[in-house]
């Protein structure tokens, strides 16, 4: 796991490290861990059609630890906006299990994805996330190249 | 530049793609700029223009609703959502008469109050999934 912490006033960075070492139990798939940092009724949009709870994010991260049990994350941008954090970044890993319904391929998912979360007293209370599903699905060889 | 300009650059750069269907604000952009959209290759900026009015065509009413603009320096997070209407050709399908509703969030890195870099994701999948070309 790779994650460049910007230069910033410690205060402002106070959010960012509560994400690193989120991201760092997310990367060890220790979710218990993980999920300390959203409010209980956090609320986070672009994971399904509708914006869903904190369970809901979480068993789809259980489906991509099975499909991709080496999985990474990598923070390739970071921007600090008051109490807002938007960032970019990026995971990878092997498709070894089943996910969401696809056999194993052995392929290797190489995805980027956004994000911004909004913080109340150092934790989210709202998130929303846009991953590049069609990338993954393309590079899983699901659909072709060129969907036209 | 200050954050502040960064971010009001930014909202502009897409309500001026609505007013003008597609083609990026000249005045807004570094002559070297590059934009990465989800799985599609890099663009210039004439690719990015086309890229736009290819959307126009398909979506001749489609407009972004700025959702969230998000800023620190050079870098500016934007979220928002495309609405309009499938009554042309889009990528070789014909002309649904389905409404679209498609979030997405870019990132704009700016250079002297200039925008260099756009690398952004928007709902591809759900996309497809609103006109009917694709499972889920």
């Amino acid at each position: 796991m790779a994650f460049q912490s910007p230069q910033k006033e410690p205060e402002m960075n106070r959010n960012v490290e509560r994400i690193r070492q989120a991201m760092e139990a997310w990367v060890g798939q220790d979710l218990d861990t993980y999920r300390t940092i959203y409010h209980p009724d956090a609320v986070l949009h672009g994971f399904a059609p509708h914006p869903i709870d904190v369970e809901g994010v979480l068993a789809g991260y259980r489906a991509f630890f099975a499909g991709f049990p080496d999985i990474d994350f990598e923070v390739l941008d970071t921007i600090v906006d008051g109490e807002k954090i938007a960032m970019r970044f990026r995971v990878t890993g092997t498709h070894t299990g089943e996910f969401q319904g696809i056999p194993a391929t052995g392929r290797g998912m190489n995805v980027q994805g956004m994000t911004i979360m909004d913080f109340r007293d150092g934790k989210i209370a709202e998130r929303w996330n846009q991953f590049d599903q069609m990338s993954l699905l393309q590079q899983l060889g699901v659909i072709p190249t060129s969907p036209a | 530049m200050s954050t502040q300009q960064n971010k009001e650059n930014a909202r502009r750069f897409f309500l001026a793609q609505d007013r003008q269907k597609g083609p990026l604000d000249l005045e807004l952009v570094a002559s070297d700029y590059r934009a990465t959209i989800g799985s599609n290759p890099t663009m210039d900026v004439a690719g990015h223009s086309g890229f736009g009015v290819m959307f126009y065509q398909g979506f001749p009413d489609i407009y972004h609703t700025i959702d969230d603009v998000v800023g620190e320096g050079e870098q500016v997070a934007v979220r928002f959502t495309l609405r309009g209407n499938h009554t042309g050709n889009f990528m070789g399908i014909a002309a649904t008469g389905k409404s679209i509703e498609v979030g997405a969030i870019a990132l704009l890195s700016f250079r002297e109050g200039k925008i260099a870099e756009l690398q952004a994701v928007f709902d591809q999948v759900g996309l497809m999934q609103q006109l009917g070309v694709m499972g889920g």
